[in-house]
């Protein structure tokens, strides 16, 4: 019991130095997108009646049990995993329980700690992407496509668990707009890394590098989302208009993650590491009125990504 | 005494391990001797339970073997990210009481206060051996600890392991540093594509080392010829 209680005050510890590290003014501006996350959180959460509370947690805590980098570590601990994972899982689910008793939604609440017990007594880590990566056949993406090819080693089972998840919830209203917040917010781990200068040099030969690496993605993406917008119209036909908002919100969020990268764009530098302005557009993008910056941020870091792989490339 | 007996482990269709025999006495320090894919760590992690053998089983003091026997610090162990020094030997002791981890990072006066992710490569290897020693298992099983420690650092892991053998533990140690071993170690074994080939006691160290050179010879003339 001694081990799960130090082992969580660690786990609290680590939050808030993450937080510490992300430093002030970049939490402040997280802290404004968080609270417009957590409205459309709260009005999702008050529609929900109970069972499916359950079945998100279940998939939120699978995606994270599978692919924990500790298990030999937590081997090495003289405690009963099953007994660890729950104290910790339970804490991490807590906030939402919270926010659904304070909405006076009890039996959701309950759901959403208890949809995660199946998963106790399953090995961590079993689902390792490196484990897999081999059998995808990675080498027949096209090396301009390489921030796909990153992405699908990357976090290949929770996209496509989620990807599954969601296209399996589209009957729910609030599925559509989650899995887009979720693609949101993965979309800069795709486009965090450089690749090398061999590779743009290939690519910017043939001229438009920007547009056509914006054009190809875009299509790419949007292809691979069109199941979960057909799915949206075929239950909430009468909703359309958020199936287009989930839409172009995507698509904008691909457009700037492309063009932000390069206007970050440095040779022999492997990863972007300011995040600063990604967390500024999620947050102009998801509060309403506010698109308009999210679209100008895009404007002015295309320009600044044309002239800056220009001075590498032209 | 912790005994292995008919050991087979594969990954698929490779088989790594092949019938392995081996006999640990409290007290010895053994040394796992081979080459890059021998099976050296496969039998560690075998023993530690991370992977299910095919055939055959580990027994300690004529039991099944448990996690809690060993103290396993692998060839590159996880640390958590935002995660101190402290923080790390504070988990791995907490049920040694009496171990006393100012006392202990005096011989490698490490910055427990720092992040874990700030050290080096040396630094993370004597932390998780100062972990290693925080656990107290009666078994300890070291993957390469000798792997990117300084000079000074690795005479003191070797003169701390010797010390060691007088608190009857089992210590078994997998290194490429042959130097290392046949100082240390009170018997060796030579792991060849997953066969124990020979176990060699302290008395035949040096028909071990002329064997190796030997061997090595043998084949760098092989490859070499007519090329240099």
């Amino acid at each position: 019991m001694n081990t799960i209680f130090v082992f969580l005050n660690f786990r609290i510890k680590q939050f808030f130095r993450s937080i510490r590290e992300i430093g002030t003014p970049l939490f402040i501006i997280l802290l404004i997108v968080t609270t417009g996350l957590t409205f459309k959180v709260l009005v999702f959460l008050s529609e929900v009646q109970g069972i499916e509370m359950a079945f998100f947690s279940f998939f939120i805590i699978a995606s994270i049990h599978s692919t924990r980098k500790d298990s030999h570590f937590l081997k090495s601990l003289d405690v009963s995993r099953p007994l660890l994972f729950f104290a910790e899982y339970s804490m991490f689910l807590l906030p939402v329980s919270i926010l659904l008793l304070f909405l006076g939604k009890m039996i959701p609440a309950i759901y959403w700690q208890l949809g995660m017990l199946p998963i106790l007594f399953f090995p961590t880590g079993e689902l390792k992407n490196n484990k897999v990566a081999p059998l995808l056949n990675l080498d027949k993406i096209p090396v301009k496509y390489f921030e796909i090819k990153l992405g699908s080693r990357k976090m290949f089972f929770v996209i496509v668990l989620l990807y599954i998840v969601a296209l399996g919830c589209s009957f729910f209203i609030g599925t559509m707009i989650l899995f887009s917040i979720f693609l949101l917010l993965i979309w800069p781990t795709l486009f965090e890394h450089f690749e090398p200068k061999e590779m743009i040099a290939l690519e910017y030969e043939k001229g438009n590098f920007v547009k056509n690496k914006v054009a190809n993605h875009f299509l790419i993406f949007q292809i691979a989302l069109l199941p979960h917008y057909l799915m949206f119209l075929f239950y909430h036909r009468e909703m359309w208009y958020l199936g287009l908002a989930c839409f172009i919100g995507l698509g904008l969020g691909i457009i700037f993650n492309i063009v932000y990268k390069y206007a970050s764009y440095r040779p022999n530098v492997p990863k972007m590491f300011s995040n600063s302005f990604q967390a500024i557009f999620l947050g102009t993008l998801l509060m309403p009125g506010f698109v308009i910056v999210s679209i100008g941020l895009i404007i002015y870091f295309w320009r600044k990504a044309n002239n800056n792989l220009a001075y590498y490339y032209a | 005494m912790l005994e292995i007996k008919n050991l087979a482990v594969s990954y698929g269709t490779n088989e790594v391990l092949k019938n392995v025999h081996l006999t640990f006495e409290s007290g010895m320090i053994h040394g796992v001797l081979g080459i890059n894919g021998a099976g050296k760590t496969t039998l560690f992690n075998t023993i530690y339970g991370f992977k299910k053998p095919n055939a055959g089983s580990a027994q300690f003091q004529n039991r099944t073997i448990q996690n809690s026997d060993i103290g396993f610090m692998e060839t590159s162990c996880y640390f958590y990210p935002l995660m101190t020094g402290m923080e790390y030997l504070k988990l791995l002791g907490i049920q040694n009481k009496d171990f006393d981890i100012k006392k202990w990072n005096e011989l490698f006066e490490l910055p427990l206060h720092e992040y874990v992710e700030n050290y080096s490569t040396g630094m993370k290897k004597k932390l998780a051996f100062i972990g290693m020693m925080a656990m107290d298992r009666p078994i300890m099983i070291l993957d390469e600890p000798f792997n990117g420690v300084d000079i000074e650092s690795n005479e003191k892991l070797l003169q701390l392991l010797i010390r060691l053998k007088s608190t009857n533990k089992i210590i078994i140690i997998a290194s490429h540093i042959i130097e290392s071993l046949t100082r240390i170690c009170d018997r060796i074994n030579l792991l060849e594509n997953g066969v124990i080939k020979t176990t060699f006691e302290k008395t035949e160290f040096p028909v071990l080392e002329k064997e190796l050179k030997d061997s090595i010879k043998l084949k760098i003339d092989d490859v070499l010829e007519g090329l240099v």
